[in-house]
C-alpha cells in the first residue's frame, strides 16, 4: 500500500519534469525562455543562490504569517462579536460583502500612501484581507450553530459565559478554521504580489520579477518553485493541526 | 372526559409527602407567517395542559406528531414561557433536567465519553479527578450494558445511538436531577437497542429515584414503560385522557404478551384513534 501511494504521489511531478525536460531537448524554445528543469534545480546547488533565495523564503514567510495572525485574531474577535450580535452584523454585511469582493491587490497604492512602502503596508494589507475572511467565515459559524448545544448547558447549569466558552467556541472552531485555511494562502499571495509592487526590499515576489527582468530564467523558476512548496507547506500544515484540534468535523 | 378530571388519576398517586410537581393549566400559541399572505397568523399549539408528575410514578406523554410536546417539555424545563398557566413544583429550586430529541446535537464532539458525563460537574469547579470518578461509578452502576471501561475515552462520533443516549442519560443524572425529561429518546433506535435502553432507564429511574416525564410515539413502549399515560390531542393539545397502568413492577418482557397489556394498549388506542378519526381528518 505504501508503494502504491508513494507511486501515486510523485507520478504527477514526475510527469511534469520529464516533459519538461522533453519540451526543452525538442529545442522548440528557446532555453533562456523556458530552462530545463536541471538547471533549474541546479540553482538550488549553488551556495549563494541558495542563501539569497533561503532568505527570500524566509521573509515573505514571516510577512505572511504576521499579516496572517493580525487578520486572524482580530477576525475571530469580531467575526465572534458580529456572529452573536446579528443587528451589528447587518449594519456592516454590505461593507464587508464590499471589501470581500474587492481584488486585495488594488488595495496595495492607498496601503502604500497611508502606511509607507516598507512592511508595515505589506503586512497591514494582508492582516485587513485576511480579517475578512476569517469575519465571514467566524460570524456564519457562531449564527448557524445548532442551539440545542447551548440549550443543553443552560439546563445543566451554565452561566452564560460558561455556555460561551465551554460550548459556543468549540462548535465554531470548525467554521474559523475554514476561514484560516482560505486566508493562509490569501497571505500568500498578497504578500507575493506586493513584494512585487513595492520596489523596496527583497522576498520571493521581488526576486522572481527582477530575476524574470534580468532574464536570469533558471532563478526565476527556482524561485517559483519555492514559493510553491512555501505555500502547499503552510497549507498541509494547517490542515494538520486543525484536523487534529477538530478531530470531531465531518464525522 | 373533560380536561378538569384527566388529572385525577395521576394525582391520586401522589401520596408521598414531599409534594406535588403539578403542570397547571399550560397554553402557548406561536406566531407565524401565513404561507401566502405574509400576515402573521397565531397558532395555538398548548391549550390548558394540567396533569401531575408524581414522584413514584414513571409519567409518559403520548401525542401525535408536531401536537407540542417538545414546547411542553421547553415550557416545563424553564426554557420557554408559556402564555398562562404554571409549573407547580414542590421546591422551587428543583433541578430539572431534558434530554432532547436529537441527542446527537446535545452531546459535546470535542469531550470523550466520561468529560460529556462530567460535565455539570465541571460547570460548578468539581476537581476532574472528582468529576471523572463520578462519571465512572454512575456508569457502572447504570449503564454496564452499553457502555465497557474500553469505551469511556472514545468520543460521542465513535459510539452507537444507544450507547449515545446513555451519555446523554448519564450527564443529566449526574447532578441527580429532582426531574428528568425525556423527548422521544428512544424513537432512532433499532429495536434491540430500543429494549435495551428502555430497561437501562427503568433500572436508573428506580435506583436513583427521580421524577420522569417521557415521551413517547409508541404505544408499546408507553405502556410497557409507564405507570401513567398522559394523552394529549392533536394540535392545539389538550390532555385527552390519564391512563394508569397498574402492571407490576419490576417488569419482564413477556408482560407484553399479557392480556392486561393488550386491553391497556387496546384502550389507549381507542381513545386516541377515536381523537383522531372522530373530528375529521388527521391532517388538519
Ligand atoms: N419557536 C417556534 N416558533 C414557531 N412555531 C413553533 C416554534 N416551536 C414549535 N413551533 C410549532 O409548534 C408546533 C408544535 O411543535 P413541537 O415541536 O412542540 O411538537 P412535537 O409534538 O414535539 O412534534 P414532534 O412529534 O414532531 O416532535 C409545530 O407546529 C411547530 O411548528
Ligand atoms: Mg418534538
Amino acid at each position: 500500500m505504501a508503494v502504491v501511494r508513494l507511486f501515486r504521489n510523485i507520478f504527477g511531478p514526475l510527469l511534469v519534469l520529464v516533459l519538461w525536460q522533453l519540451v526543452c531537448m525538442s529545442g522548440l524554445i528557446n532555453p533562456l525562455l523556458l530552462p530545463t528543469p536541471i538547471t533549474v534545480f541546479a540553482v538550488y546547488l549553488d551556495i549563494n543562490s541558495l542563501q539569497s533565495l533561503s532568505e527570500d523564503v524566509l521573509l515573505t514567510f514571516v510577512r505572511a504569517m504576521a499579516g496572517f495572525l493580525i487578520g486572524a485574531v482580530t477576525g475571530v474577535m469580531l467575526g465572534i462579536l458580529l456572529g452573536w450580535f446579528r443587528s451589528i452584523y447587518l449594519l456592516f454585511e454590505f461593507l464587508i460583502e464590499f471589501f470581500r469582493s474587492l481584488p486585495a491587490a488594488a488595495l496595495l497604492p492607498p496601503f502604500m500612501l497611508a502606511f509607507g512602502i516598507g512592511n508595515t503596508s505589506k503586512v497591514l494589507l494582508v492582516g485587513f484581507s485576511c480579517a475578512l475572511v476569517v469575519i465571514v467565515h467566524t460570524a456564519a459559524g457562531v449564527r448557524n450553530r445548532n442551539p440545542t448545544r447551548a440549550m443543553t448547558a443552560q439546563i445543566l447549569g451554565a452561566t452564560r459565559f460558561q455556555i460561551f466558552h465551554k460550548v459556543i467556541l468549540p462548535e465554531v472552531l470548525p467554521a474559523v478554521a475554514t476561514g484560516l485555511r482560505i486566508s493562509i494562502s490569501l497571505a500568500l499571495i498578497i504578500t507575493v504580489v506586493a513584494e512585487m509592487l513595492i520596489s523596496t526590499d527583497r522576498g520571493l515576489g521581488r526576486t522572481i520579477l527582477d530575476m524574470q527582468l534580468l532574464f536570469k530564467t533558471p532563478e526565476m523558476y527556482a524561485a517559483i518553485i519555492l514559493a510553491g512548496a512555501l505555500g502547499y507547506a503552510v497549507n498541509k500544515l494547517i490542515s494538520l493541526v486543525s484536523e487534529r484540534i477538530i478531530h470531531w468535523e465531518g464525522k | 372526559m373533560t380536561n378538569n378530571e384527566a388529572p385525577t388519576a395521576a394525582t391520586q398517586g401522589d401520596t408521598k409527602a414531599d409534594g406535588t410537581f403539578r403542570v397547571q393549566g399550560i397554553s402557548k400559541s406561536f406566531l407565524l407567517k401565513d404561507s401566502k399572505t405574509g400576515e402573521p397568523v397565531k397558532r395555538q399549539v398548548l391549550k390548558e395542559i394540567t396533569f401531575d408528575i408524581p414522584r413514584d410514578k414513571f409519567v409518559v406523554l403520548f401525542g401525535p406528531n408536531a401536537s407540542g410536546k417538545t414546547t411542553l417539555l421547553k415550557i416545563i424545563a424553564g426554557l420557554e414561557a408559556p402564555d398562562s398557566g404554571i409549573i407547580e413544583k414542590p421546591r422551587p429550586d428543583m433541578r430539572i433536567d431534558l434530554i432532547f430529541q436529537n441527542y446527537r446535537d446535545s452531546l459535546f464532539p470535542w469531550k470523550d465519553v466520561l468529560q460529556n458525563i462530567a460535565f455539570p460537574l465541571e460547570l460548578s469547579g468539581v476537581s476532574k479527578k472528582e468529576r471523572n470518578d463520578a462519571a465512572r461509578s454512575l456508569l457502572a452502576e447504570i449503564g454496564s450494558d452499553v457502555l465497557s471501561e474500553n469505551d469511556y475515552k472514545k468520543y460521542p462520533y465513535e459510539l452507537s445511538g444507544g450507547q449515545q443516549q446513555l451519555i446523554a442519560f448519564s450527564r443529566a443524572l449526574i447532578v441527580r436531577p429532582d426531574l428528568l425529561l425525556l423527548d422521544e429518546s428512544f424513537a432512532a433506535l433499532d429495536h434491540d437497542t430500543r429494549y435495551l435502553m428502555q430497561d437501562v432507564l427503568i433500572k436508573a429511574w428506580e435506583e436513583l429515584k427521580f421524577r420522569v416525564l417521557f415521551i413517547s410515539h409508541s404505544v408499546w413502549e408507553a405502556v410497557y414503560m409507564a405507570d401513567v399515560v398522559v394523552l394529549l390531542s392533536k394540535r392545539p393539545a389538550n390532555v385527552l385522557d390519564v391512563v394508569e397502568v397498574p402492571l407490576e413492577r419490576p417488569r419482564k418482557r413477556e408482560v407484553e404478551y399479557s392480556k392486561d397489556f393488550f386491553e391497556l394498549r387496546s384502550e389507549i388506542l381507542r381513545v386516541f384513534e377515536s381523537e383522531l378519526y372522530g373530528r375529521g381528518p388527521i391532517i388538519s
